[in-house]
């Protein structure tokens, strides 16, 4: 009986895909929903709506762009305008509501009546998670290199538990862990403990999360059977659960992932290639659903035979379990289906599409200062400077283009910025900054850009004229070559080029990515750079760090070592350190023209040797530390108070043949507490208040910086803006004249600023600012080999500064 | 002539009796020029009403801290440029601003380099300004070089039922 009802219901089925097929259109296939409300963290019980009678609402989660989200939606409708429809009916009650186009396997497993008619599923599948916020279960077994089999069966007391695998990470490190939920009492699942202890002799209980309950359904295990005592282990283990290899589980999820998404959004000839390379690997834990989604890939494109043969190879693999019965009703009803059109049509992604967007804005500054200086040794002189010091249009031009036809993606960037003076002693000046045309091709892996473009990579300084080409050797890594003239934006009378080329790889073990670089530059027909580089980053929800090397092997010298982390140590707090070492400028040959009359490498080379070039340049390159550790904490959601103690040294230059010793700052320390509140004076604005000391080897400054942002409507924004800053330096001893003068400094700087932005339309922004920056300084001057009257000399600087412009967003 | 834009102004921090000042009058005299040379472009796609937000830099960034935490309008986020490139001082201001696209909030992105946006080593300051509120995660890229912030619509919760 049972099994004719099977048969009923799979026939059933497959008619259905016939039919479909036969109608040669997909729109059947389209159903519809409200997602009423959506969530970073799993949806608690108490918000399901209990009265939306005659339809149907349930819960589901998508792991949309890497992260898990969670929905409660409300369906079923046939058309976007009836799901439209009951949006805007209960838009009051559920604001972000919002019409979803849901997939048939959603479809499948929400709908009503489905649960019968994939009955088959349905009874095999493991008992859902309780419904209340405290359940316990029971850890079986914890493995830090694999994920633990099943040691038995269960006994008969425990037929209808879930038993399913779920990770957990502490300190860095993830366990995989074998559970069995879910129990409403910590003492119902001791009772289980004391059942298991003989097979499972690390059993032990836990309170699960909910995260933990609505993610278990995902990694359920299939059970080896029941029976009313524990048993020996079955004689073959699930294929998923094998032992692999950690890198190749690794790469086998980054294909999933990848495939998923080709899925996802229509892309199955991509899916099929993903899967492909995924299904070369040596067995692992995606393999199982690697094998059931190709064949579904093959079965969306259309491609019938290849459907079937996946299908049929996957039900020879894995002839047991939950995944099996699907295959086998997909395998059914295509076999019962004649040939057909995909059952997914070709999806925009699939389609050409072509997109301009970009900006184009107009400021015009302005900025009038006016210096007295009054010196008094016998009686006061007064000495008055006053002009304007700026008087200019910026205007500035972003374009991007875009154009993807199936695999292949292609992108055009433009960005120009064109400084117009209106003063006689200022030049006129352009800066293009990219103008590049990018294409890639998703399927191999490879890219290309040309033009001027950033050096984001390879130990490439700044932007560049030239090309940068990648492609995948393997799975996590990425080859990429670059060449090119590094873009110089002042007039210059030398000529560099340069080739470069890095390894990027990850990513590993879901944290450890990074890349592996050389380059070698040359200026004027001599070596200008030769390094090598790393750059190792780790990633964690609880936080990153990243370690950036970049050695010399020119120069034999460390250009830079820095390592920075950010870590969330509890929620809302976020601590950061850094250690930074570097060379700056970074190490070039033609560093030594900073110190030298000569413009070109070539003149120098006249009277110089390149070793002693070498030289010169090193003595232009200080050194620059600096170690820095801050805190931040998120008192509630209005306030975040946060602080860092910051010291750096930036060293002495050496002399060289035309330069002489150059004085370092010595150590300095920087104390900064700042503030950050939200909604501090109106529901919408954002605050932002901090106090600075600084303690040098020469001085004492403290500094304080009040900025804020205030919305008003849909279309105003006001900038408010007010720094301070005070100093007070050391007695500076200098020689004058041949006698030794002591000569103390006080100092302080005042700058308020307001900005306003108007919003006009949706595309045009008005903006204006205004601003006065005033400084004053007192300084006494003592001699001190001829002690007489002190020269005071105070001297106050006051410049008034606007700008008014628009920018238009294309 | 070429400018000796990063070794003249460590020079003059170095040497002027002012290093102090310097260093904030660096940050805040040529803060009113506005390029683009940071951040290199913004991306936005979206899929079953999230929305992703991809801010790609042209220099290699860490991330230090963003605040609100998880949701608003106005959401301030702190980073620091990574790199060879020694800063200038110059304190840079940009903007962009995203396309209008269904179910994603518009949004604007302004920043700043400037030394007194935070104190820090070269910083980088972000304004991110939504249209309306959301509700939000923020999180590095990883390359390095980019920021992400996923976007959802800010109601989690249901407003009470209407009376019939």
């Amino acid at each position: 009986m049972r099994q004719t009802f099977l048969l009923w219901l799979l026939l059933t089925f497959a008619w259905s895909e016939s039919a479909l097929a036969q109608t040669g259109t997909v729109a059947a296939e389209h159903h519809y929903a409200v997602t009423l409300l959506s969530s970073f963290e799993p949806i608690p019980d108490a918000l399901l709506p209990t009265d939306l009678r005659g339809s149907r609402v349930y819960r589901t989660q998508s792991v949309i762009f890497g992260k898990t989200i969670y929905f409660i939606r409300l369906g079923f409708f046939n058309t976007p305008a009836e799901a439209t429809a009951m949006r805007d009916e209960l838009k009051a009650r559920y604001p972000g509501a919002y019409m979803t186009e849901v997939t048939p396997e959603e479809y499948k497993s929400a709908a009503p009546g489905q649960a019968n008619t994939l009955a088959p599923a349905a009874r095999q599948a493991p008992p859902a998670a309780p419904a209340s916020e405290v359940t316990y279960v029971v850890t079986l077994a914890t493995s830090r290199t694999r994920a633990p089999t099943p040691s038995a069966t269960l006994p008969a007391e425990l037929t209808g538990k879930r038993m399913y695998l779920y990770d957990t990470t502490q300190n860095g490190t993830t366990t995989h862990n074998l559970q069995l939920g879910f129990f409403a009492t910590a003492a119902e699942a001791e009772a289980a403990v004391r059942l298991l202890i003989a097979v499972y002799p690390e059993a032990r209980v836990h309170s699960a999360s909910g995260q933990e309950r609505d993610e278990s359904g995902r990694t359920v295990v299939a059970l080896p059977g029941t029976s009313s005592a524990v048993t020996p282990p079955p004689a073959s283990a699930p294929l998923t659960e094998k032992t692999v290899d950690a890198s190749v589980d690794s790469q086998a999820a980054d294909l999933m992932e990848k495939s998923r998404a080709a899925l996802t959004r229509g892309d199955n000839t991509s899916a099929t290639q993903f899967l492909n390379k995924l299904l070369r690997l040596p067995p692992n834990a995606h393999t199982q659903d690697a094998q059931e989604l190709i064949g579904l890939a093959q079965e969306r494109q259309g491609n019938k035979t290849a459907a079937l043969q996946e299908y049929k190879l996957y039900l020879r693999l894995y002839p047991e379990g939950l995944g099996s019965d699907r295959v086998r009703q997909r395998l059914l009803a295509l076999e019962a289906a004649p040939a057909r059109v995909p059952l997914k049509k070709p999806e925009r992604s699939e389609a050409p599409v072509a997109s301009v967007r970009g900006s184009l804005s107009q400021y015009y500054y302005y900025g009038q200062s006016q210096t007295n200086s009054t010196t008094t040794v016998l009686g006061p002189t007064t000495d008055s400077v006053s002009g304007v010091d700026q008087s200019a249009l910026y205007t500035n031009l972003d374009l991007r283009g875009r154009y993807t036809n199936g695999d292949w993606d292609n992108r055009v960037a433009i960005s120009d910025n064109y400084y117009k003076s209106f003063q006689d002693n200022t030049e006129d000046t352009n800066r293009l900054y990219s103008a590049y045309y990018e294409t890639s091709n998703k399927v191999y892996e490879i890219s290309g850009r040309f033009g001027r473009q950033p050096g984001t990579n390879g130990g490439v300084l700044g932007r560049f004229d030239g090309v940068t080409l990648g492609y995948n050797i393997l799975p996590k890594w990425r080859l990429n070559v670059m060449a090119g003239a590094p873009a110089e934006f002042y007039d210059v009378n030398y000529s560099k080029s340069f080739w470069s080329t890095s390894l990027d790889f990850g990513l590993f073990d879901n944290h450890w990515n990074g890349s592996v670089y050389y380059i070698q530059q040359t200026v004027d027909g001599i070596a200008d750079r030769q390094a090598i580089g790393t750059e190792l980053r780790y990633f964690d929800p609880k936080g990153s760090a990243l370690l950036y090397v970049d050695y010399d092997t020119l120069f034999g010298a460390l250009n830079i070592a820095t390592l920075q982390a950010t870590w969330l140590s509890s929620p809302g707090t976020t601590w950061n350190a850094l250690l930074d070492h570097r060379l700056a400028p970074t190490l070039m040959t033609s560093n030594a023209l900073f110190s030298s009359p000569s413009e070109t490498i070539q003149s120098l080379l006249t009277t110089m040797t390149e070793e002693e070039i070498r030289q010169q340049a090193a003595a232009n390159s200080p050194t620059f530390d600096t170690y820095m550790l801050g805190v931040s904490h998120n008192l509630n959601s209005t306030w975040q108070i946060g602080g860092d103690v910051k010291r750096y040294n930036l060293s002495a230059a050496p002399s060289s043949p035309n330069v002489t010793t150059t004085l370092g700052t010595g150590a300095t320390m920087a104390y900064t507490v700042q503030t950050i509140a939200n909604g501090l004076f109106r529901q919408r604005d954002l605050t932002v208040l901090s106090l600075t000391y600084l303690d040098g080897v020469t001085y004492q400054g403290e500094s304080l910086s009040f900025t804020q942002r205030m919305l008003f409507r849909d279309s105003w924004t006001i900038d408010l803006a007010l720094n301070y800053y005070v100093q007070k330096d050391e007695p500076v001893e200098t020689i004058i004249l041949g006698d030794t003068h002591s000569i103390l400094t006080d100092s302080n700087q005042f700058i308020p600023r307001i900005r306003v932005a108007y919003l006009w339309g949706k595309n045009i922004t008005l903006e204006a600012e205004l601003g006065v920056a005033r400084s004053n300084t007192h300084s006494v001057d003592n001699n001190i080999t001829t002690p007489g009257t002190p020269e005071i000399t105070d001297t106050n600087t006051s410049r008034r500064f606007y700008s008014i412009g628009y920018r238009w967003n294309f | 002539m070429r400018p000796r834009t990063a070794l003249h102004l460590l020079t003059r921090v170095a040497n002027k009796w002012r290093p102090g000042l310097a260093l904030v009058i660096s940050g805040l005299a040529l803060i009113s020029t506005v390029r683009a040379d940071v951040l290199e472009d913004i991306e936005t796609r979206t899929d079953q009403g999230v929305s992703e937000i991809r801010l790609v830099f042209s220099v290699p960034v860490r991330y230090l801290k963003h605040f609100p935490a998880e949701s608003g309008e106005l959401l301030k986020v702190y980073l620091q440029t990574v790199g060879l490139e020694m800063a200038t001082g110059e304190g840079l201001r940009g903007y962009k601003r995203s396309q209008a696209m269904p179910l994603v909030p518009s949004y604007s992105v302004t920043y700043t380099t400037a030394r007194n946006c935070f104190a820090t080593h070269d910083p980088l300051c972000l304004d991110i300004q939504f249209s309306q509120p959301v509700r939000y995660r923020v999180r590095p890229g990883e390359d390095g070089r980019s920021l992400l912030i996923h976007i959802l619509p800010d109601s989690d919760k249901p407003k009470a039922p209407a009376k019939p």
